[in-house]
């Protein structure tokens, strides 16, 4: 022991020199704590505010873009990849039971994400631009040159999520 | 048609569609791929409420590109109920699979409600495809 504080002595080292050193290197030992996970495509569609159908003034035209109408929107929330999102054509589902009118049903709506159709009849589809998700703006309307009854009416698609 | 007539309608019009519910539903993955030695394939697919409330979903199958109903996918639990927020693996089985033959379907899923009853009926598919070794 006294021979070894001699050579530590020799070596310019004192004894707490010796101490912090100890104290600053202690014993280590590593592992790692893995977090492991899987994304997987999915789709959720929500349709966040209905749309509101309202008369023209020439009672030959109800649709959500008349006065006191309102759009439809639709929220698409997606992982893993822009889905693409498919709309059936247009129908009158509801209508009074009086009405006997053969009405065009059209629809249209855009979107953030790159939707852009004009009123069609038929069925139609778009792929988001925006691989997270996608609000689209919908509006409809019914046209029928020999008017409306009165009573309730109800215009539907059918919005569908896939890739 | 008289401005009264119009206006009778216009209130009609908003009456009917002032109880107007909303559509939602969520599933995953939309597409899978599966290989089996025997004639049936089982998948899981992950039904997601977006609800905050306790809600009823239907779980059917279709043609890869039409409506036609495929009877020999089955789905054990075709109309779950989830709670709020909640998610659900559902079991889709594809049946009668002939040795080599490559079977493509999807499998829908959407709220149950009235026929009718919602402006845009909102539903997601996943594309399924199951391969029985030759």
């Amino acid at each position: 022991m006294a021979s070894s504080a001699k050579l530590l002595n020799g070596l310019g080292l004192t004894g707490t020199a010796i101490a912090l050193a100890t104290v600053s290197i202690p014993a280590q030992a590593q592992t790692v704590v893995p977090f492991n996970g899987t994304i997987v495509a999915s789709c959720i569609l929500t349709v966040s505010t209905s749309g509101v159908l309202a008369m023209s003034t020439t009672g030959t035209e109800i649709g959500s873009e008349q006065v006191g109408g309102g759009a439809a929107v639709l929220g698409i929330v997606a992982t893993g990849g822009a889905p693409t999102i498919l709309f059936t054509a247009p129908s009158m589902s509801i209508k009074p039971t009086a009405y006997v009118g053969t009405p065009v049903v059209s629809l249209k709506y855009s979107s953030p994400g790159g939707a852009n159709q004009p009123y069609t009849t038929a069925a139609s589809q778009y792929t988001s631009t925006n691989p997270l998700g996608d609000t689209v703006t919908l509006n409809a309307k019914a046209v029928d040159s020999t008017g409306f009854t009165a009573g309730g009416y109800r215009l539907q698609t059918t919005a569908t999520c896939q890739q | 048609m008289s401005a009264v007539n119009l206006r009778l309608v216009a209130a009609a019009l908003i009456a009917a569609t002032a109880f107007s519910s909303a559509g939602a539903v969520g599933l995953g993955p939309l597409s899978l791929d599966g290989v089996t030695r025997t004639d049936r394939k089982g998948f899981y697919l992950t039904l997601i409420n977006p609800y905050p409330a306790q809600e009823r979903f239907r779980v059917y199958s279709v043609g890869w590109d039409n409506e036609d109903p495929v009877a020999r996918v089955r789905i054990p639990i075709s109309t779950p109920l989830l709670g709020p927020k909640a998610q659900r693996r559902i079991l889709v089985v594809d049946t009668g699979l002939t040795r080599g033959e490559e079977h493509k379907f999807r499998v829908c899923a959407e709220r149950v409600a009235p026929a009718g009853q919602e402006l845009i009926h909102a539903r997601v598919c996943s594309k399924v495809t199951a391969r029985r070794l030759a």
